[in-house]
C-alpha cells in the first residue's frame, strides 16, 4: 500500500464526518467554536433556526469549492484562500437575507457578515475539505452544520420559552401567573439578555460533559 | 513575475470569480432590497397616520418628510423620521402628524438597539399610543414621578434613557417640521383657492 493511501485510510469516511459533526465532535458543544452566534443570536428561535442555516450553507459551499481545488492550493496560500471563498458565500448569504426575510436581515444585523470570521468554517476547510474530495467534504459540512443547528436551535427553545414565554413567537408559557395576589411566575429578562447565553451554555456544556464521562465510565467497566 | 504567478494565479482567478459571481447577486437582488426598505418606510408612515393609505415625499425641502393622503388624494396628515440617543444606540423614530401639522397622531420606532425586556418596550403600543393628540407647538416634556402635564408625556420605568430618546425625537426637529408644512399648505392654498384642507 503506497503512502498516500495509508494516510487517506486513516481519515474518517463520508458517514463517520456526518455522524461527528451532530454530537461527538459537535463544534459548539463540544470544540466550543463559533461561540460569537451561539451567544448573541439564541434569544429567539427564529433567530438561532436562521443564523444556523445561513453558516450551513456558507459552510457547505466553502467546503465544496475548497475540496475541489484542494490539490492546486498552494500551501502557504490556503487561508487566503479560504477566506476568500467564506467571506464571497458569507456576502451571497446577506444579499439574499436582505431581499427575502428584511425583518431577520435586520434582526440579525451585524452577524451575518460575521459569519466570515466563524472558526467552524475556516476549521472544517483545514481539517477535512483540504484533505477529502467533495463527497465527504460535503458530508462533513452537513454534519458540523447539523449540529450547529441542533445546538442554536437548543439554546433558542430554552431561552425565548423562559425569556419571552414564546416559541417562533407563539405563546406557549403565560407573561404572569399570580395566585392570590403573588406572582409566582414571570418571565426571566435576564434569559433574552446577553447573561442569559452564558448560563444556558454553560448548562447545556455541563450535560453533554456528564453524559460523555457516563459513557466512557460505563465503557471502561464493561472491560 | 513567472513565479510570482506560479504563486498567485489561484487566488487571482477566484477573486476575479466571486467578484463577478458578487456583482451578479448583487445586481439580480439590489432592486429587491431597495423595494423592501421603501416598502417598510411606507408601511410605518401608513400606520402613524391613521386614514393614510399613500405618502410622497415632499420636495425642494432640506427635510425628509412625506404628505399622507388618503384614497380620494386629500392630505390625512403629515409623517417624517427622525432620530435622538438613546441607551444604546441613536433610536430612529417616524412621528406621526395631523393634516394641520398640529398634533402628533401616532409614533413608530424604526430603528432601535435598546435592551430587550427593558428599554424596547418603547416599541410598545403602551408607550408609543402615549404620543397621541400632543401638540407641536412647544416641546413635549418628559415626566417622572409625580410631575404632571397635559402635553407630557410620562416615562417608562426602568427604561428613561429610552423614553427620553422617543421624546427627544418628537422635539428635535419641531420647528423646522412645522414651518415646511405651514408652506406647504399655503402652497396648496395657492394653488386651489377655496379648496385648501380643513
Amino acid at each position: 500500500m503506497s503512502e498516500t493511501n495509508s494516510a487517506s485510510t486513516q481519515l474518517p469516511g463520508a458517514g463517520r464526518r456526518f455522524l461527528n459533526g451532530l454530537l461527538p465532535e459537535n463544534p459548539t458543544l463540544r470544540q466550543l467554536l463559533g461561540m460569537c452566534p451561539t451567544l448573541a443570536v439564541t434569544n429567539t428561535l427564529a433567530g438561532a433556526v436562521t443564523m444556523a442555516g445561513a453558516t450551513t450553507f456558507v459552510l457547505v459551499m466553502s467546503n465544496c469549492v475548497t475540496s475541489l481545488l484542494r490539490n492546486l492550493i498552494k500551501p502557504h496560500m490556503r487561508i487566503l484562500v479560504y477566506t476568500l471563498t467564506i467571506a464571497a458565500f458569507v456576502t451571497i448569504a446577506d444579499r439574499f437575507l436582505a431581499a427575502f426575510l428584511p425583518t431577520m436581515s435586520e434582526k440579525l444585523g451585524p452577524y451575518v457578515p460575521l459569519i466570515v470570521v466563524n472558526c467552524i468554517i475556516i476549521s472544517r476547510a483545514e481539517i477535512c475539505a483540504s484533505r477529502q474530495g467533495p463527497g465527504v467534504a460535503i458530508a462533513d459540512a452537513l454534519g458540523m452544520g447539523g449540529g450547529f443547528l441542533l445546538t442554536l436551535s437548543a439554546m433558542g427553545v430554552i431561552r425565548e420559552v423562559i425569556g419571552f414565554g414564546t416559541l417562533f413567537g407563539l405563546r406557549v408559557l403565560p407573561e404572569q401567573v399570580t395566585v392570590g395576589g403573588v406572582v409566582m411566575w414571570k418571565a426571566w429578562t435576564i434569559m433574552i439578555l446577553p447573561p442569559g447565553a452564558f448560563l444556558t451554555l454553560g448548562v447545556l456544556i455541563g450535560v453533554v460533559n456528564w453524559v460523555q464521562m457516563k459513557k466512557k465510565a460505563r465503557q471502561s467497566g464493561g472491560q | 513575475m513567472k513565479s510570482f504567478l506560479q504563486q498567485t494565479w489561484l487566488v487571482i482567478v477566484l477573486a476575479v470569480g466571486f467578484g463577478a459571481a458578487l456583482a451578479g447577486v448583487e445586481h439580480a437582488l439590489a432592486p429587491r432590497i431597495a423595494r423592501n426598505a421603501v416598502d417598510k418606510l411606507h408601511g410605518a408612515i401608513n400606520e402613524v397616520v391613521p386614514g393614510g393609505v399613500a405618502s410622497a415625499r415632499a420636495q425642494g425641502v432640506d427635510l425628509e418628510i412625506y404628505r399622507v393622503t388618503d384614497a380620494a388624494g386629500r392630505t390625512v396628515g403629515w409623517a417624517y423620521p427622525s432620530s435622538a440617543l438613546g441607551y444604546a444606540d441613536n433610536v430612529v423614530v417616524l412621528v406621526g402628524l395631523d393634516a394641520g401639522g398640529q398634533q402628533i397622531v401616532g409614533v413608530q420606532i424604526l430603528k432601535s438597539n435598546e435592551t430587550p425586556g427593558l428599554g424596547d418596550r418603547v416599541k410598545g403600543e403602551q408607550f408609543r399610543d402615549r404620543f397621541k393628540g400632543k401638540r407641536t407647538d412647544a416641546p413635549i416634556p418628559l415626566l417622572r414621578g409625580s410631575e404632571s402635564d397635559p402635553n407630557g408625556v410620562d416615562v417608562l420605568t426602568g427604561a428613561t434613557y429610552s423614553s427620553r430618546a422617543v421624546v427627544n425625537a418628537c422635539n428635535v426637529k419641531r420647528e423646522k417640521v412645522s414651518a415646511i408644512i405651514a408652506a406647504e399648505l399655503a402652497k396648496d392654498t395657492a394653488a386651489t383657492p377655496g379648496q385648501g384642507t380643513p
